[in-house]
Formats: structure tokens, sequence, C-alpha cells
């Protein structure tokens, strides 16, 4: 019976898995990539917890604790440095109304309090040039999209103004 | 115990299926939701319910404690970093734009920060690209 249920079990794993790298591949973000790594890791180690149960021998124990330590990991780090788009696009509405106006500047997605603020996350480290050319590969749909989710959020904002 | 030993595989198998269950639901999400929170909502399904499925289908089967301690140890260090990495990659993309404003339905978090951005002279440094008002 564990035989069949293996089976049965492994293959659920695998089309999840295939969703996953499904979703690494189109994700329109990197949050969306990391997100769908995740899963990944865990399921991979989810494989190697039910091929233990069902052949009943102990040697992966120390990979399922590995993965399962250190997959958050790789999404904490990545969602720190996450690179920003620039506030030309914000969606959010300023209640004064004044502010829409007013010249952009960067903003800091996991921004600390000690940064300086004449910082402009826009310059390049050529440490993590790769990383923001990664995550800009998309850029120009996610601009068009924000563009048009912009216009719709900004009448919602007008509707919750005229509610004060 | 030997007479319990089928009933015990029997439902360990049934886990197992379960917890596959869970990641293929997992999967499939991470497909078909339209935007990254809800996409993160459905991430956590093989985290959590799908690990405890195969965990306790671990403990059924195998019968020796210290491997049990183990494989619960497995799920408690998943318990603590899930909600972590969770809501680091919330936030990150609630600040960079990457939130659908066309399907939510409130976002409790949009009037906290307008009110803060108002009034605000506590931590100043946090709102550098807003005008000083």
């Amino acid at each position: 019976m564990l035989e069949t249920a293996m089976l049965i079990t492994q293959t659920l794993l695998g089309a999840a898995v295939l969703c996953a790298v499904v979703r690494v591949f189109r994700g329109p973000s990197v949050l969306d990539r990391v997100i769908a790594v995740d899963v990944t890791l865990l399921v991979v180690s989810s494989m190697l917890l039910v091929d233990m149960i069902a052949r009943d021998h102990r040697d992966f124990v120390l990979f399922v604790i590995a993965g399962a330590m250190i997959g958050f990991l790789g999404a904490v780090a990545i969602a720190r440095f996450v690179p920003v788009r620039r506030t030309e696009q914000v969606a959010r509405p300023h209640p004064t109304g004044a502010a829409a106006d007013q010249p952009s500047t960067a903003r800091t997605a996991g921004a600390e309090p000690s940064r300086p603020t004449s910082e402009v996350v826009d310059e390049e480290d050529p440490a993590t040039s790769w990383f923001t050319a990664l995550a800009r590969s998309r850029r120009e749909q996610q601009r068009q999209d924000d563009a048009r989710r912009e216009h719709e959020a900004d009448s919602g904002a007008h509707r919750r103004e005229e509610e004060r | 115990m030997s007479e319990l030993d089928p009933i015990l595989d029997g439902v360990a198998a049934v886990f197992l299926v379960i917890g596959g269950l869970m990641s293929l639901a997992a999967g499939v999400g991470l497909l078909r939701f339209p935007d990254l929170h809800s996409r993160m909502h459905a991430a956590t399904k093989p985290q959590v319910l799908g690990l405890l499925m195969f965990v306790l289908a671990a403990a059924l089967t195998w019968r020796s404690w210290e491997l049990v301690a183990i494989a619960l140890l497995t799920w408690g260090v998943q318990i603590l970093t899930a909600p972590v990495s969770a809501h680091m990659v919330g936030r990150a993309g609630y600040r960079s734009r990457h939130v659908r404003r066309d399907v939510l339905v409130v976002d409790e978090l949009a009037r906290a920060v307008d009110r803060i951005a108002h009034e605000d002279t506590a931590r100043p440094e946090l709102d550098e690209d807003r005008p000083s008002s």
C-alpha cells in the first residue's frame, strides 16, 4: 500500500515542481521567482522525505533538515535587495493631492533608517549589477501595467478622499 | 503490535497522498493566481500543511522516537522561518509596487501609510522622497 501511495505522491510532487518551474520562467518580477524557487526547494525536500518513508531508510534526513533551515535565507536576502521602480509611477495617492507633481526620487525598498538621504538607489554597484539587470528584464511591461493600474487606483483614491 | 502495522501504514499512505495534494495545490496556485501576494498565499501550503503531513507519515512508519524528534524539528524550523521570509517578501512587494490594486478589496496598510506620511515627524528619514511640508 505504501508503494502505490508513494507513486501517487511523487507524481503529485513532480507536477507541483513543474508548475513552480514554469512560474520561475514566466514570473513577471523577481519576487515571484523567489517564491517559486522557495516552493521548489521545499517540494524537493518533501520528495526526499517521501522516498525515505516508502523505502524505509534514513539517508536523506540531513538534507531535509538543511533544506528546511536554509530555504528562507534566499527569499530574505533577495527581498532585501529588490530594486525599486521610480516614483513617477507611484500609485498611492497623497492626501494633500499636491504631491503628485513633485519631482521624484527613488524610493528604497527595504530602507534602513540610517541610509543617508542623498543616496540614489539606482546607482549601480558592480557587485550587484547582474542582479539589477535580471530584475529589470521585464521592466517595460511592468511600466505599462503600472500606468494602467495607477489610473484605476487614482479613481479609487478620489472616491476615498471624498469619504473623509 | 504487529496487527496494528497495516493500520498505521494505511494512515501513513493517506497522509502521504494528502501532502502531495497540498503541494500540487501550491504549484497550481503559483501558476494561476494573479499577483504576488496571492501567490504567496498559495506558496504557504507545502511549507506548513504539506510538510506536516509528510512528517506525520514519517513518524507513523518509522516508529522510532529519535527519528520522530528529528522530523518534528524539521517542521518546527519551517514554522519558525516561513513567516520571516513571507514578511520580507510581502513587504518588499508592497513597497516596490507589485500590488495589483484592481484585485484588492481593501488596503488597510495604504491608509496607515498615508496617515503617517501626512502627520509624520517621528522618523523623517524614512520619507526622504516625500516633499517636506
